[in-house]
C-alpha cells in the first residue's frame, strides 16, 4: 500500500502537491490555513539558492531580534506540511500562519550563530487528543547569509 | 517485536526521519529535551511513547559527532528495525552511525551555485 506522504511527493509540481495536501487535509477534517498577514510580500515569487536549491519567497518577516527570515514555499509544502502529514501532525497545519508571530513575539528556546529556536507562548488545541500542544519554530541562516524558516512542530511536554 | 521504522533522507539538507511505521493514532510533538536541538525523538503527545526521530533544523553530516555525545550522556535503550538501512534489533546510536556512513558523509550541496563564463577565441 502508498503511503500518503509517498504519493504525494510523486506529484512533480508543487501546485499538484499543495492540491493533494489540501485534498488529504479535508478528508482529515483539516483545512489550509489562510495567508498571514502583517508579513512583507514585497519580494514574493523572487527565488533564491538554498542547499543548492532553488527556493520561492513566499513572505518575510522581522523577529524580534530584528532578523529579515523569509519564509519559503518549497519548504513550506515539501518540507514542513509534508513532514507534518509524516508524524501525524496534520493538525498542525493549520496554525502555520502563526509563524510570523511566533517569530515576532514567541519566546526564545535556544540560539547559536545561526540558528535560533522560537517557542509559541500560546499553546493550540489538538482537536482529537484534547490537550493544548505549544509549538514550535526553528530559523536558521543560509551560506547566503540570508536567515530562513526552517522547520515548524508541535512540541511534547 | 521491534517497532520497525520507516526512514527517510533529505540528502541536501542533511535531514532525516525515522518514523514508527505502524503507528496510526496520530498526534505527536518533538521531545526537546537533551539533545541541543540537533535530534528530537517524536512521542505520542498523550502516552509518550516514542513512535520516531528526527533532526528538524539541524545537518546530519556537521551535527553527528554531538548527537553521538548527547545519545551517551542520555541513551535511548529501544531497539528498532529499519529495512531501508538493512538494520535489524539496532540501536539508536547504530542507526544514526549508519545514515552517516551511508548518507552523511557524501558532500553536500549548500553552496554558491557555479558560474561558467564562455570565453569565445578572438
Amino acid at each position: 500500500m502508498i503511503r500518503i506522504v509517498d504519493w504525494i511527493w510523486s506529484f512533480p509540481t508543487l501546485e499538484d502537491r499543495l492540491k493533494r495536501i489540501e485534498e488529504f487535509l479535508t478528508n482529515e477534517g483539516y483545512s489550509l490555513p489562510a495567508p498571514p498577514s502583517g508579513v512583507d510580500r514585497s519580494e514574493q515569487e523572487e527565488k533564491h539558492v538554498v542547499y543548492g536549491e532553488v527556493w520561492t519567497v513566499e513572505y518575510s518577516v522581522l523577529d524580534q531580534a530584528g532578523r529579515k527570515v523569509y519564509h519559503y514555499r518549497e519548504r513550506e509544502i515539501n518540507h514542513i506540511m509534508l513532514g507534518r502529514i509524516e508524524a501525524g501532525d496534520s493538525w498542525a497545519i493549520e496554525h502555520l500562519s502563526r509563524l510570523p508571530a511566533i517569530l515576532k513575539h514567541g519566546k526564545t528556546a535556544y540560539t547559536e550563530i545561526d540558528k535560533v529556536v522560537y517557542l509559541s507562548k500560546q499553546r493550540y488545541l489538538h482537536p482529537d487528543k484534547g490537550i493544548y500542544v505549544p509549538l514550535q519554530v526553528i530559523v536558521k541562516r543560509s551560506k547566503a547569509g540570508r536567515w530562513y524558516v526552517d522547520t515548524f512542530y508541535p512540541v511534547h511536554r | 517485536m521491534r517497532k520497525v521504522l520507516r526512514f527517510r533522507y533529505e540528502k541536501n539538507q542533511g535531514y532525516f526521519s525515522l518514523m514508527w511505521k505502524d503507528y496510526d493514532r496520530g498526534g505527536t510533538g518533538h521531545d526537546t529535551r537533551h539533545y541541543s536541538y540537533l535530534f528530537f525523538p517524536i512521542r505520542d503527545l498523550t502516552t509518550g511513547e516514542i513512535v520516531g526521530f528526527c533532526n528538524s533544523g539541524g545537518e546530519l553530516p556537521k551535527d553527528y559527532p554531538r548527537i553521538m555525545q548527547l545519545l551517551k550522556e542520555h541513551p535511548i535503550h529501544e531497539r528498532y528495525d529499519v529495512p531501508e538501512l538493512g538494520l535489524v534489533d539496532a540501536t539508536v546510536d547504530q542507526i544514526l552511525t549508519a545514515i552517516y556512513e551511508q548518507y552523511g558523509l557524501a558532500p553536500r550541496w549548500e553552496r554558491p551555485p557555479i558560474q561558467v563564463e564562455v570565453v569565445r577565441p578572438a
